[in-house]
């Protein structure tokens, strides 16, 4: 990054009210940011794509101390990049309509590398969590970044699961990078810049604003070689990223569930108009391209638990969904003191959770 | 001419005597009454001069004077009515009260036509009144059985002020008869006037558990569940598994109640109550409280089961008013004129719902965040937490279980629920506190002995759940509640197990 190049787009993206769409109109208009700045009132008049109110905007543009602003991005290690600097995305390149700059914190994608997009439910069940998390760490297995938006329920579990593979995962905001939202996040936040970026297109400072979420889809859509669905309720937002990626030409793939769950509505939809059914991370590889080192990379070879009899009958009936106590005991028959004892037994040691008060699951 | 009789002004949940003395001379006509009186007994005026008049007598115009003493105890209630009314009459000689002066009581409202009305606490009044060598009573008709209890006593129940007049002058009233309450007690007839068996309880099988263990170490509970998960179905249930109350436990009830109004035309009340304040109660109805404190809730609930429904939705101020009455038993409120002290002996049964929408985690119902869910949790006061041993989950009733015939009866857990008792009694006679719950840290080692197996399960479950130091000792009460319904003397593996499971961690 170097000031003195980059110092006009840096400028442009800092005029108040220059979103994207504006700002592909203006560069048609103007070769660069730099003629933009040059240009004198009546220049801009001229033209005749500006409001009053965006030239108002332009001009009193021209007051911002540059440098100042400059200094402040590097002080909080946000980077900037844009159409034509070395530093941009290819992969982006390829769409009309692009990001025209990026703001980020870490390092971004590199353009060889494979990169699976996974979204899904805020409000998700513990199933889906514990599946997305399961499917980004396999995916992290095989050496694909996962790229998601940081939001609650499914898109941090995306990024967790990559992180406890030790892969790299890139999170696309709705809000400047310098705002962790939502708040809770912080932790996995920090984590991502780490273990690769979170990146986004609004300066930093940016409020999260719910029209921005849906045009961040577009960019997770964009990077993303492939792009899964895990939970999704009927008008879910998270299908604003698959027709995104239909249009970007991209696999789509959805982890289906039962008929008659509302957070799986979306998801049985979507395969049931083309999308390919996700059971496991090796699932998307083909897709991705990747065909060899299947076999050693397989969690589920080492996934298998040994128990004492006792035991494996009360974990055999658990699955990833909570289930209550009672239906538990109705199940396999034993007295709640035993069986109560068998799940504090697989609670100590790892193998079941209490999610809930008295509902038990396995942990994966 | 100057009169006196007795009567009794309440003070808390207490009685004291109060002397209504009267005098008539000559002057300019009026009628004044002194003694520190509260509003309705200043109106007792105006009833008692109708009263009069509507007997038949003339009211002459004299000057009258009625002091309420002691003077600087507050007045309140309209019991007065009938002790004025009569100390007017006696002071116009119309009645001889030379006779009954120092050994008779009297109490009850007056109405404009002279008929005497329905009054609250009959039963303390009565045990004061008692104490302090009054041996005859004249009270209400409607009220008269409730002091029927009380040997060594005459209660004569009257309908109208007539009626007292020719009774003072030598009529006969039949006195109420004795009832022999220890007789009454051995009698007393199992299962009457509660609010349904837990027989009637289908499926639910670990929360009807949960509800047995904590009534049985007098564990406060905690049900976390869905709406119409049986909650509240649960919690009305609880009161009858409690032990049957002891002769001196149903005094104490009958008492409050008797000053509540609440005896329901009963001479002793010998069932637990259960009482369910709405969530938009205040501290004041609640705790007790007021200008002349009056007893609240947890008072009424006094040796019974006090629900609390929708525990996250009452106000924060008025559950934290709750962390001293559950600690020590009773309430104190102090007022200039004293501390008034209103027992206050309860076990907490709360139930709230998980989430807002009430159905978390099923997500086909429920679209709550979980944020939205931790913060609903969150607005139950930590304290009360701390004091909540067993927090168990109520699940949704499955379809088949509708139909199926419900388990044991309550008068089965109950037997074993006193069966519990008794150990724990036997354990703790030469301590200061009677149940598991009451285990001070200090005694744990004494009483909470554990062998080396389970030692390494408590440390285990310590270092896996983040057991708080309290949490840790919440456990093994409930253990030690555990193994005694069971009977053994140890602390075991699986008793652990299972407090473990009834832990106070909601979400």
């Amino acid at each position: 990054m170097d000031f003195e190049k980059d110092k006009y787009w840096l400028w442009m993206t800092h005029v108040k009210e220059m979103w994207t769409g504006k700002a592909r109109k203006v560069l048609n208009s103007f070769d660069s940011p730099e003629e933009l700045y040059m240009a004198k009132q009546q220049e801009l008049e001229k033209t005749g794509i500006f409001t009053d109110a965006d030239i108002y905007n332009i001009m009193a543009a021209k007051q911002m101390d540059m440098e100042n602003v400059w200094h402040n991005l590097s002080k909080k290690n946000i980077r900037f990049t844009h159409v034509g600097h070395s530093g941009y995305p290819e992969k982006l390149l390829l769409y009309g309509d692009k990001p025209l700059w990026l703001f980020y914190k870490g390092t971004l994608p590199g353009n060889e590398e494979k990169l699976a997009g996974m979204v899904g439910a805020r409000n998700c069940s513990r199933y889906g969590v514990a599946m997305a998390e399961k499917i980004s760490r396999q995916l992290g297995g095989y050496g694909v970044g996962v790229i998601s938006g940081m939001a609650r329920g499914i898109d941090a579990a995306a990024h967790r699961g990559a992180l406890q593979a030790g892969a790299k995962t890139y999170a696309v905001l709705g809000c400047g990078v310098d705002i962790c939202y939502p708040r809770e996040n912080i932790e996995l936040y920090m984590e991502i810049v780490a273990h690769g970026s979170v990146m986004s297109e609004y300066v930093p400072g940016t409020e999260p604003l719910s029209w921005q979420f849906p045009e961040r889809n577009r960019i997770i859509s964009m990077l993303s070689d492939v792009v899964a669905v895990v939970e999704a309720k009927k008008n879910s937002g998270s299908l604003i990223t698959t027709d995104y990626a239909l249009q970007y030409g991209k696999e789509i793939y959805a982890l289906p569930g039962r008929v008659g769950d509302e957070l799986s509505c979306g998801c049985n939809e979507l395969i049931k108009s083309g999308a390919s059914l996700l059971t496991e991370g090796a699932d998307m590889l083909y897709a991705m391209g990747i065909f060899d080192n299947l076999e050693e990379n397989n969690e589920k070879n080492n996934c298998k638990i040994i128990l004492e009899k006792e035991n494996e009958v009360v974990y055999s009936c658990l699955d990833l969904l909570p289930k209550n106590i009672d239906d538990i005991i109705k199940k396999t028959g034993k007295t709640s003191s035993e069986v109560f004892g068998i799940l504090t037994q697989l609670m100590m040691k790892g193998f079941v959770v209490e999610p809930v008060k008295n509902h038990y699951a396995r942990r994966k | 001419m100057y009169s006196k009789v007795y009567s009794t002004a309440l003070r808390g949940v207490s009685m004291e005597i109060v002397s209504v003395e009267t005098d008539v001379s000559d002057g300019l006509p009026s009628f004044e009454m002194v003694g520190l009186l509260n509003s309705e007994v200043r109106e007792a005026k105006e009833r008692v001069r109708s009263a009069i008049k509507n007997t038949g007598y003339l009211l002459p115009p004299k000057r009258i004077t009625v002091s309420l003493s002691p003077a600087d105890i507050r007045k309140e209630g309209s019991y007065f009515d009938l002790p004025i009314a009569v100390g007017i009459l006696g002071s116009l000689g119309l009645i001889n009260l030379k006779y009954y002066e120092e050994d008779i009581l009297i109490a009850g409202e007056l109405s404009l036509s002279g008929e005497v009305l329905s009054m609250n606490g009959v039963l303390p009044m009565i045990l004061a009144a008692r104490e302090k060598g009054i041996r005859r009573f004249i009270i209400p008709k409607k009220n008269a059985h409730e002091g029927a209890i009380v040997d060594d006593i005459e209660i004569y129940g009257v309908n109208n002020l007539r009626e007292v007049v020719d009774f003072l002058n030598g009529g006969q009233i039949k006195a109420v008869e004795y009832v022999d309450f220890e007789k009454m007690y051995e009698e007393y007839f199992d299962g009457e006037d509660r609010d349904g068996d837990f027989s009637e309880i289908n499926g639910q099988e670990v929360v009807k558990r949960a509800a047995e263990v904590a009534v049985a170490g007098m564990h406060h509970l905690l049900l976390v569940g869905s709406p119409g998960s049986g909650k509240s179905m649960i919690a009305k249930r609880i009161a009858g598994i409690l032990p049957k109350p002891d002769m001196e436990e149903c005094m104490e009830i009958t008492k409050i109640h008797s000053i509540a109004g609440k005896l329901d035309g009963k001479a002793v009340k010998m069932t637990r109550p259960f009482r369910a304040p709405h969530h938009t109660t205040t501290d004041r109805a609640l705790i007790g409280g007021g200008n002349n404190p009056k007893p609240g809730e947890i008072t009424l609930a006094h040796k019974g089961v006090l629900f609390l429904d929708e525990l996250a939705e009452f106000k924060r101020d008025v559950i934290d008013a709750l962390r001293q009455p559950l600690e020590d038993g009773y309430v104190s409120i102090s007022r200039v004129g004293g501390a008034y002290v209103f027992p206050a002996n309860v076990m907490l049964v709360a139930a709230t719902n998980p989430c807002k929408c009430g159905y978390y985690p099923d997500r086909n119902r429920c679209n709550c965040s979980e944020i939205q869910v931790k913060n609903y949790i969150g607005k139950i006061s930590g304290p009360i937490l701390d004091r909540i041993d067993i927090c168990v989950n109520t699940p949704s009733v499955a379809m088949e279980e509708l139909g199926r015939k419900g388990g044991e009866s309550s008068k089965d857990i109950r037997e074993r629920v006193e069966h519990a008792r008794k150990c724990q009694i036997e354990r703790y006679k030469n301590e200061k506190y009677k149940f598991n719950s009451e285990i001070p840290s200090s005694h744990m080692e004494k009483y909470c002995y554990l062998g080396v197996e389970e030692k390494k399960l408590m440390d285990m479950a310590y270092n896996t759940f983040g057991l708080s130091v309290r949490a840790y000792y919440k456990i093994l009460r409930v253990a030690r509640t555990i193994a005694d319904l069971e009977d053994e003397e140890y602390i075991k593996e699986s008793h652990i197990a299972e407090a473990i499971g009834y832990r106070t961690e909601l979400i």
